[in-house]
Parts: C-alpha cells; sequence; structure tokens
C-alpha cells in the first residue's frame, strides 16, 4: 500500500458542494477541483487519525463494496488518487504531490 | 454634510476648489446615503494648492494618501481610493466581488469581472434601458436563502472607445484635472435606474459576458462548478475568508441560473438576458 498510512487532507483547503457537486477550494493558488461526489462523505475522516482500515469501514461509500478486502482496495485508490491531486498531506505537513 | 457610501465604506469630502467640487458631488451623487446610516465615517479632504491652482492633495481622516494609478493625481487617486476602500472595508463582513450587476423584471444578474469584456459599457446601455443599476465595479453578497446584492451603483466609469455611444450622457471633467484622472469619463446613471434603498435583489443569474463586434449575441449554458470558479476569481475578500466566500458564493449558484452571453447589438444581449429561460 503507497501513501500515508493515515491520510490527512490539507489543512488549507476548503470543501462545499455547488448543486450536488463536491469540490475544493485552495484559495491561495484560486484552484477548484471537482471531486467524485462520494469524496464529500470520506473528506472529513481524512484528518490523519484513521488508517485505511478504518476508512473502509466508516466510509458510507463501501458499504456495499461486498467483501473487506474490496472496501479496503477503494479507499487505497481514491486516497492515492488524492495524493496525486495534491490534496493530502504527507506526514510532515507538506503536499504529497 | 452629505455622507456617501461605496458598499459599507461611509465617506465625506471636503474640498475646496469649486469647480473640482461640483464635478465630484455629480460624479458622487448616486452614493449619497438616502437614509441615515451606522458606522464610522472616513473624512476625505482635497486640497488646492493656491500656487499653482490645483489640487495637490489627498487626505483621509487627516492621513495623506498617496497609493493610487500611475500618473494620475490626487483626485484620480481618491475615485480609485473609493473602491478599493470599500472593497476592503466591506470585505471584513460579507464577500465582495469585482463584478457588474444590474436587474429587471424579478432578475438579478450578476456580471463577474473579466477585464476588459465590456461590463461597463454594457450596464450603460441597460441603465438607459429601464433597468436598475446595480454596479459596475464592485458587489458584495449578503448570506441568504437566496444570497442577495449589496449594490455599489458609482457612476459608471467608461474607456474612450465607448464615450460615442453615450456622447450626451458622459460626463467631462473640468480642464483643471485633465492631468489627475486617467482617460475615462463617468456615466451618472437616471434616477430612476438607481436602486431603491430598502430594495433586496435575491441573485437569481451569473453571466459572464464578453462584448464582440460583428455579428449576433449568442448565449451558452455554463457549467457550476466553472460557474463557481469565475465568481471565486473575482472575489476580493477570498484570502480573507475562503470558507465563508466558497459557502456563499455556492449558494448563490444553486439558485441561479449561469450562463455565458457574447454580444452582439446591445438589444440582443439584452434580450437573451431577459428571456435567458429558453436556454436551460
Amino acid at each position: 500500500m503507497s501513501g500515508p498510512t493515515r491520510p490527512r487532507r490539507r489543512g488549507d483547503l476548503y470543501a462545499t458542494t455547488v448543486r450536488g457537486r463536491f469540490v475544493v477550494l485552495d484559495a491561495r493558488s484560486r484552484t477548484l477541483t471537482e471531486l467524485h461526489a462520494d469524496v464529500q462523505d470520506l473528506w472529513p475522516l481524512l484528518d490523519g487519525q484513521h488508517t485505511h482500515s478504518e476508512l473502509a469501514d466508516r466510509w458510507p461509500s463501501t458499504s456495499g463494496a461486498g467483501v473487506r478486502r474490496h472496501r479496503l482496495q477503494i479507499v487505497t485508490a481514491v486516497t492515492e488518487q488524492l495524493a496525486e491531486a495534491g490534496l493530502l498531506t504527507s506526514d510532515d505537513g507538506r503536499g504529497t504531490s | 454634510m452629505t455622507i456617501y457610501r461605496a458598499l459599507l465604506h461611509r465617506f465625506e469630502l471636503i474640498c475646496d476648489d469649486r469647480l473640482v467640487d461640483h464635478y465630484l458631488r455629480l460624479v458622487l451623487a448616486p452614493l449619497r446615503e438616502a437614509t441615515p446610516g451606522q458606522g464610522q465615517v472616513t473624512r476625505y479632504e482635497l486640497l488646492r494648492d493656491d500656487a499653482s491652482g490645483q489640487v495637490t492633495k489627498l487626505l483621509a481622516d487627516g492621513r495623506e494618501v498617496t497609493e493610487g494609478r500611475a500618473g494620475t493625481g490626487p483626485v484620480g487617486r481618491f475615485l480609485g481610493h473609493l473602491d478599493r476602500a470599500g472593497a476592503e472595508e466591506t470585505g471584513i463582513q460579507i464577500p465582495v466581488l469585482h463584478a457588474a450587476a444590474c436587474h429587471r423584471q424579478g432578475r438579478t444578474i450578476v456580471v463577474p469581472g473579466a477585464p476588459n469584456a465590456g461590463k461597463s459599457t454594457l450596464m450603460a446601455h441597460l441603465a438607459l434601458r429601464g433597468w436598475t443599476y446595480l454596479s459596475d465595479e464592485l458587489v458584495g453578497i449578503v448570506p441568504g436563502d437566496p444570497p442577495t446584492m449589496l449594490a455599489y451603483p458609482r457612476a459608471i466609469v467608461l474607456d474612450p472607445g465607448s464615450w460615442s455611444l453615450f456622447a450626451e450622457r458622459t460626463l467631462e471633467p473640468p480642464q483643471t484635472l485633465s492631468q489627475q484622472l486617467p482617460p475615462r469619463r463617468h456615466l451618472i446613471p437616471p434616477a430612476d435606474a438607481l436602486p431603491p434603498a430598502a430594495a433586496s435583489y435575491p441573485i437569481t443569474d451569473v453571466v459572464l459576458y464578453r462584448w464582440r463586434s460583428g455579428g449576433s449575441a449568442s448565449v451558452d449554458e455554463l457549467d457550476a462548478v466553472d460557474c463557481l470558479r469565475a465568481l471565486l476569481g473575482s472575489a476580493f475578500s477570498l484570502q480573507r475568508d475562503p470558507q465563508r466566500d466558497l459557502d456563499l458564493l455556492a449558494r448563490a449558484i444553486d439558485g441561479a441560473q449561469c450562463r455565458r452571453v457574447s454580444g452582439g447589438p446591445a438589444q440582443e444581449v439584452e434580450d437573451l438576458l431577459l428571456g435567458a429561460e429558453r436556454v436551460r
């Protein structure tokens, strides 16, 4: 598994929904990134306190995803995508992209 | 003493040059506070040097104001300073956008501010065609469901390319100010185009506008996220309180139509703005 073991969203990002679509703002660069609507429920859980396994248990979007291993794969893939988009921090607080 | 208001920035003006004072009172007339407001009032003073016969100094509450657009004197600095002070003081309380805005027949249209898009010229056309003119430069967004607009109906500022379109209506500054002001003229909106003091303007439309010479005006639906990007790009106050601005602008879009309009003759653009329900 790559990426942070306890994923943490960057503290300088701001999230909201517009017409049901979930977006994240980097106010410094004025960049607005649209994420999949399901990530809205995951976003508050990315506080650096939860492992991938815990996220898989708590994220409603994985509840219908069958076996636990499959749910874990989904969470891992999503957090990797968020990390690649520069939306998560590493343990030292820097962006991961 | 007359009190004026640039969004939430309240001010008064003292100018000891009679001609300049007369000119500025005309320019500032749309900003006169109709009913006594509350809060601090900034006192601006434009001081004339008797030897040169020119206004040479701008003070704000006794402190000299020196920053401003290069090549402009104290009077040009004063007018520019009002926009900045309005944006900064208001941005403490509510989001402030660089945008034009107007209202007619239940529609309140916000036009975020791409530079040189022709916003002011469009607002001048609409103000002379029965629309309520709300701003050609700055608007405040007031929380609510839906969010409403705080108007800044300053005199419309026209670049030289638009002067001939409104030749009878633009205000020519006194000769003594020719070196003091950027090459722009003001159009004073008609009294019946100015917003009544207590009026509320729920935001119904966000329009990205771009003037285009020749051809017909056209309209396209604008994706909500792209529309939010445009509003955020125009938000003066974004750095002050990003979450506040993001949430409120998203709420404004939730209840609004978002379109991209290219024009075109002013009459066609106006028809598109009013007939917008046909494009959704």
